[in-house]
């Protein structure tokens, strides 16, 4: 599977309209101010409960 | 120098050749069709810029065909990235039912023994009544041998264990739907026989073989003995007693005892619920011994009654009435 660099706009865009991401302006030295994501409270939550539920699921596959 | 134009990235301006405008206008347009967000627009068109100094171009320097191809492929078409939510691509593996066959499994699920008559019923997909009533006349016509190829293909195929192998007895297709469906249940799992009756049925079956082993012990041994003793007074006419009669004594004996040892066998798997293989392998040789000294009996018999009456002379015995007892 092949994974190009666009990939993750439309991923950003999306995790911040569900309010697990933030982000802040940067000045750049050179060229248009970046981006800087950051994890929100409730970002970190859902992060620990999907991580929680991956490894769930590996161990329910390993036992298969 | 090819021609230029101006235009602007991100609130920075560039000299771009005309051939590459172009190119980079379709792919930006390309890229608004899939992605109704302008935010997202306005990060790609930030990354464009920060491609676009990775290779060497900043501000008001010209962008080339190459620039906008280079940074087109490493940012990727916007097929490749557009948003998915997951329902606006469907499974293109769709194999359909047709096309794959049965395959012959035992059906341990409807089975009333061994899943034999249910799997092949599957196999040829009509009901297993049909097959099991098929079975019971064709015993009745082959007088018991049909039992003989029932515990072959008992023996030889196997019980179908998994949701693919339950899938492919019924000839459907294994996805992972199917395979959803068959572990939730929902595949047409016709009623077999349900527990309670069949633990009853078993222990009545195994009771029956105790009592058929036992009877067949006593009246083998007994018929056995009770020939061996009177050979010259109850049967004393005109056959003597050879060695060959004896040998066919002996070898009723030994089928009698191998009827009682299958009937010994049938419990023991009756009551303990369960036929291995090694179960099925012991009755296969019980029967097959048992038929070979049934016949060897029977056919020193028939030698001898046929010695008697073109020689005379060689016996004392009748050999009809011996030949009934052995029967």
């Amino acid at each position: 599977m092949v994974v190009v660099e666009g990939t993750i706009y439309p991923l950003l865009s999306r995790l911040q309209r569900d309010g697990l991401l933030q982000h802040e302006w940067q000045e750049s030295e050179q060229g248009p101010p970046r981006k800087y994501y950051e994890a929100t409270e409730f970002g970190h939550e859902v992060m620990a409960l999907v991580t929680e539920k991956i490894a769930t699921l590996n161990k329910t596959l390993k036992r298969l | 120098m090819k021609e230029v134009t101006r235009i602007h990235i991100a609130k920075t301006s560039y000299d771009v050749e005309i051939e590459a405008k172009k190119e980079l206008g379709r792919y930006l347009a390309a890229l608004e069709k899939y992605s109704d967000d302008t935010e997202i627009m306005m990060d790609i068109e930030i990354r464009i810029t920060e491609i676009l100094a990775e290779r060497g171009i900043k501000k008001d320097q010209v962008i080339t065909l190459d620039d906008v191809k280079a940074l087109r492929e490493q940012l990727g078409e916007p097929k490749e990235f557009k948003q998915d939510d997951g329902d606006d691509d469907p499974v293109a593996e769709e194999t359909g039912e047709a096309g794959i066959g049965r395959k012959l499994f035992r059906d341990t699920d409807n089975a009333v023994l061994g899943g034999v008559l249910s799997g092949l019923a599957a196999f040829f997909g009509v009901n297993p009544a049909v097959m099991r009533i098929l079975f019971i006349l064709l015993m009745l016509m082959s007088f018991g041998t049909a039992l003989l190829a029932y515990v072959l293909l008992w023996a030889v195929v196997p019980s179908a264990q998994t949701a693919a192998d339950k899938l492919q007895m019924r000839g459907r297709s294994v996805t992972i739907a199917s395979i959803r469906e068959v572990n939730e249940g929902m595949v047409a799992r016709r009623p077999g026989m349900d527990i309670e009756t069949k633990k009853t049925l078993l222990t009545l079956t195994g009771v029956i073989c105790v009592i058929g082993a036992a009877l067949t012990v006593l009246f083998t041994v007994m018929a056995g003995l009770a020939v061996y003793f009177n050979r010259y007074h109850a049967f004393s006419q005109e056959i003597a007693v050879s060695n060959l009669l004896l040998g066919a004594l002996v070898g009723a004996v030994c089928s009698g005892l191998l009827l009682a040892s299958l009937f010994g066998i049938l419990a023991y798997a009756a009551f303990s619920r369960k036929m291995t293989k090694r179960t099925i392998v012991s009755i296969c040789i019980v029967i097959s011994l048992g038929l070979v000294s049934f016949c060897t009996a029977v056919g020193l018999t028939q030698y001898s009654v046929f010695k008697t009456r073109y020689e005379p002379d060689a016996s004392s015995w009748a050999p009809s009435q011996f030949h009934r007892f052995i029967k």
